[in-house]
C-alpha cells in the first residue's frame, strides 16, 4: 500500500512538472524572437548622453569666456586686426564644438549598440530592429516594442551593473 | 527488523541530495570580501578586462590599504591596441604609448556615491609589442566597504565615452 509520504512526493513533483511545462509553453508562445526599439527614445533616455552633454556645455562655456575676455581687451585697445582674428577664433571654436558634438554622438551610439547587442544575446532574440522614422521599419506590433526594457537595461549597463 | 521500502529509500536519497546541493549553493554564494573580482565590458571594438583586488585586511590594519585594479585593454578582433589607437586618433604609436604610460592615469577615477577619487598609484606594463593588449595597474585610497564602488575610465583617446564598471 502506498504510504502518505510517497503520495505527497508524487503530488509535489507533479505540480512542479506541470508548472515547468506551463512556463516553457507560455514562454515560447509569448516570447517573440524579433523585436524593435525606437532609436530616438533610446538616444534621448540614455544616461551617458546627459553626461556627455554636460561636458560639451562646459567646453562651450569655457570658449565663451575666452571670447568675451578677448573681445573686451581688443575693444579697449581699439585693435582692428585683433578684432578680425577674434572673429576667426570664434569660427574655430564653433567648428571645434561641432566636431566634439559629433564625436560624443558617435561614442553614445557605440555604447548603445554594445549594450543592445548584449540585451539581445541575454534575452535570446534573433534580431532587434532600430526604428528611426526613416522608413527602414514600416510596421511592427506594439507588443514587440522593447524600447522601455532596453532603455532600462542599457542605463544599468552604462552605470556599471553587470 | 523492519526493512525500508524502495520508495522510502529513494525519498531519503533525494532529500540528502537536495540538502547537499543547498549546502553547496549556500557556500558558493558567500563571497570572500578580499578575493579578486573580475568584470569585463566590450564597447566599440574595445574590451576592458578589469580585476579588482580590495584593500587587503592585513595592510589595512596598518592604515595603508589600497583599492587595487588591474585593467587590461585589448581589441575584440585581436589586433594590436596601440596600433588601433594610433590609427583612430591620428597620434603616432610613440605618442599613444606615452599617453598610456603617463596620461591615462588622469582619466581613471574611483566613484563611490558623490565622491570621485583620483588614482594614487599607476603603472603601465610595457610589453614591447609582444602582446596585442596592454595592462595598467591603478590604485586608489581605501573606499567605504559598505558601499559599492565604480571604476570610471573616461578617456578621449579610447573614443568610446565614459566606461563604468561596478564592484
Amino acid at each position: 500500500m502506498m504510504n502518505s509520504k510517497f503520495l505527497i512526493w508524487i503530488v509535489i513533483n507533479s505540480v512542479i512538472g506541470v508548472c515547468v511545462i506551463a512556463y516553457l509553453v507560455i514562454r515560447n508562445i509569448e516570447k517573440p524572437d524579433q523585436a524593435f526599439v525606437i532609436n530616438q527614445e533610446l538616444f534621448a533616455g540614455f544616461n551617458g548622453r546627459s553626461e556627455l552633454n554636460q561636458k560639451l556645455e562646459y567646453v562651450k562655456e569655457r570658449h565663451k569666456q575666452v571670447l568675451d575676455s578677448l573681445f573686451v581687451q581688443m575693444k579697449n585697445e581699439k585693435d582692428e586686426e585683433g578684432l578680425k582674428s577674434l572673429s576667426e577664433k570664434s569660427r574655430k571654436f564653433i567648428s571645434d564644438e561641432q566636431e566634439l558634438s559629433e564625436r560624443y554622438t558617435q561614442q553614445i551610439w557605440k555604447q548603445i549598440n554594445a549594450y543592445v547587442n548584449d540585451y539581445g544575446k541575454e534575452n535570446d532574440y534573433e534580431m532587434i530592429f532600430g526604428a528611426n522614422g526613416s522608413g527602414s521599419l514600416m510596421y511592427a506590433r506594439e507588443a514587440v516594442n522593447v524600447t522601455d526594457e532596453v532603455l532600462e537595461y542599457i542605463n544599468k549597463r552604462y552605470e556599471g551593473e553587470k | 527488523m523492519k526493512v525500508k521500502s524502495n520508495s522510502n529509500q529513494s525519498i531519503d536519497i533525494l532529500c540528502i541530495l537536495i540538502a547537499m546541493l543547498l549546502l553547496l549553493l549556500t557556500g558558493c554564494s558567500e563571497q570572500n570580501e578580499n578575493e579578486v573580482q573580475s568584470v569585463n565590458k566590450e564597447i566599440g571594438g574595445l574590451r576592458f578586462l578589469v580585476e579588482y583586488q580590495p584593500s587587503a585586511n592585513k595592510v589595512e590594519e596598518e592604515g595603508n590599504g589600497i583599492e587595487y585594479f588591474k585593467i587590461r585593454l585589448e581589441k575584440t578582433n585581436d589586433l594590436d591596441i596601440v596600433r588601433h589607437l594610433s590609427e583612430t586618433s591620428g597620434l603616432t604609436q610613440e605618442e599613444v604609448l606615452y599617453y598610456l604610460s603617463y596620461r591615462l592615469k588622469d582619466d581613471i577615477f574611483l566613484e563611490q556615491g558623490e565622491e570621485k577619487k583620483e588614482s594614487v598609484l599607476y603603472h603601465f606594463e610595457r610589453s614591447y609589442d609582444l602582446t596585442k593588449g596592454r595592462v595598467v595597474n591603478v590604485g586608489f585610497e581605501p573606499a567605504d566597504k559598505d558601499k559599492k564602488i565604480t571604476l570610471l575610465i573616461d578617456s578621449e583617446l579610447l573614443n568610446v565615452g565614459p566606461v563604468k564598471l561596478k564592484f
